[in-house]
């Protein structure tokens, strides 16, 4: 009898060590949520999101991995200053701490443990770039079109199996400037003539510029801070009353840097010809052309451009 | 004997006067006209100028007709900007009225040597918070041409005649 006791013990026992076996600690998944408008070039870019298992939760208290043994913070620190602290830890390292990588296009990882501590870091694959901004740090993506500054993410994970956390960021764009050459075939003496253009991006009209003639031959005029990458429309919008359009009225131009433009996978169709290919260190630059000459209309007059600039806190006006 | 002479010497200096009048002092600028039916010459130039001033995001224009245009003209008037900048216009006669293309049109012909009332254009909003350095520009377009008289003696203005001549018969004065 007592050996049948312990036999039906050992199996039970035996049965409760399997069945603990095949009941596994669940595992968290990590989705980033990326704003659409910016999918397809973080794409491009290759960003991702580097994933640091800072500390593991245990009854409520913090143990930090052997990378982040050093940390001063502890359960009561401020999330923001947590999370400087244990950045400032990974671009101090001399290799960088293990860590898991969520990228695109999907940007979903799910092999995470619960009850834990992580910090998550964004970055394109290649050596951290940092910014300070307002005393904390941001890290940066240099891309081809924009500047994008991300602030590291503090996740503390307890039960849960599944956390999205939607991705926040900076962009700043590059900019470029557009040079706009005019040639004015035939000239009426008499007075000067006052070529209008608007400059149009973003679905809206950015600029007005003008180029006074006194004389038949060419002018330029260069305007600065245009995104590049956009789409630029340019507009003859006034051609002088004794004058015709040689030219089509409107262009339309893309500002692109340098290691766009000489790549033709970019797309470059809309590039112009007369696209300059500047240097490395030169601003990225986009030229269109209009051409006029003299027509005897019975009409005739001239214009002026006003133009303000903010100066001191006021706009300050000149003329011409 | 004398007498006659004294007068012969004063018609002819006064016709050499209203000779050298009639030739005009140096010319500047070019006037436009046509002359009677049958073949024109056409005096192609400006005779109209435009006078601004500035004041608090607005601006204030009066066009001239210079007399020695020897013409009555018509009149037309617009400003551009970027989509930052709303501008509205106004006057105070009522003689200044929106019309084709966006431009504001005088009611009347000027006379030479006269001016057109006031047309203002008012910079009703301006960018919104600027940054050092920002700028944006205003420019402001005017045109003129000759009045046309119709068979009861009313003037009118075609603004979309295109003189139907030759470079041979176009006179640059």
């Amino acid at each position: 009898m007592k050996k049948r006791i312990v036999a039906i013990m050992l199996i039970m026992l035996l049965a409760v060590c399997i069945y603990a076996q095949a009941v596994e600690t669940p595992l968290l998944t990590i989705k980033l949520t990326v704003p659409e408008d910016t999918k397809t070039e973080l794409n491009s870019i290759g960003m991702e999101m580097s994933v640091y298992k800072v500390a593991d939760i245990v009854d409520g208290e913090l143990e930090f991995t052997e990378s982040f043994s050093g940390m001063k913070s502890g359960t009561d620190t401020e999330g923001e200053v947590f999370a400087e602290e244990a950045l400032g830890i990974i671009l101090e390292a001399e290799n960088l701490p293990e860590h898991e990588v969520i990228a695109g296009p999907d940007y979903s990882l799910g092999n995470f443990e619960t009850k834990a501590v992580y910090l998550l870091v964004a970055g394109d694959g290649g050596e951290l770039l940092t910014e300070e901004i307002d005393g904390k740090t941001a890290t940066v993506i240099d891309a081809p079109l924009d500047i994008y500054r991300f602030s590291p993410i503090l996740l503390i994970a307890n039960d849960e199996t599944e956390v999205d956390i939607e991705l926040k960021y900076e962009v700043e764009d590059k900019l470029g400037d557009l040079i706009i050459n005019k040639y004015l075939t035939d000239y009426l003496e008499g007075q000067t003539v006052l070529f209008t253009f608007s400059v149009e991006w973003g679905g809206k009209v950015q600029k007005v510029e003008g180029i006074t003639f006194s004389a038949a031959g060419s002018d330029t005029i260069r305007i600065s801070g245009i995104p590049l990458g956009e789409t630029v429309k340019v507009t003859e919008i006034y051609d002088g009353a004794d004058y015709e359009r040689l030219s089509e009225k409107t262009v339309e131009t893309v500002i692109l840097p340098p290691e766009l433009t000489e790549n033709d996978e970019t797309g470059t169709s809309d590039v112009p010809e007369t696209q300059d290919t500047p240097a490395a260190d030169e601003v990225p630059t986009a030229e269109v052309e209009f051409f006029n000459g003299r027509t005897p209309d019975a009409s005739n007059g001239s214009g002026i451009i006003n133009r303000f600039t903010y100066i001191d806190g006021e706009w300050v006006w000149n003329q011409g | 004997m004398k007498t006659d002479n004294k007068r012969l010497l004063i018609m002819i200096i006064s016709f050499a006067l209203i000779a050298a009048l009639a030739v005009g002092t140096s010319i500047a600028y070019f006037t436009t006209y046509t002359a009677a039916k049958g073949s024109q010459t056409i005096h192609l130039g400006y005779a109209t100028r435009i006078s601004e001033e500035y004041d608090d995001f607005a601006k204030s224009l009066t066009i001239h007709n210079d007399e020695k245009s020897g013409q009555y003209v018509y009149v037309r008037a617009k400003a551009f900007s970027d989509s930052s900048v709303e501008i509205s216009y106004s006057d105070y006669d009522g003689k200044w009225n929106p019309g084709e293309d966006d431009f504001y049109y005088f009611a009347d012909p000027v006379a030479p040597g006269g001016d057109t009332s006031v047309l203002k254009v008012i910079m009703v909003s301006v960018p919104e918070d600027p940054e050092e350095g920002d700028t944006f520009n205003v420019v402001v377009i005017y045109e003129s041409t000759a009045a046309k008289y119709r068979e009861d003696g009313t003037p009118y203005a075609d603004w979309n005649e295109v003189l139907d001549i030759t470079e041979e018969e176009i006179v640059h004065e």
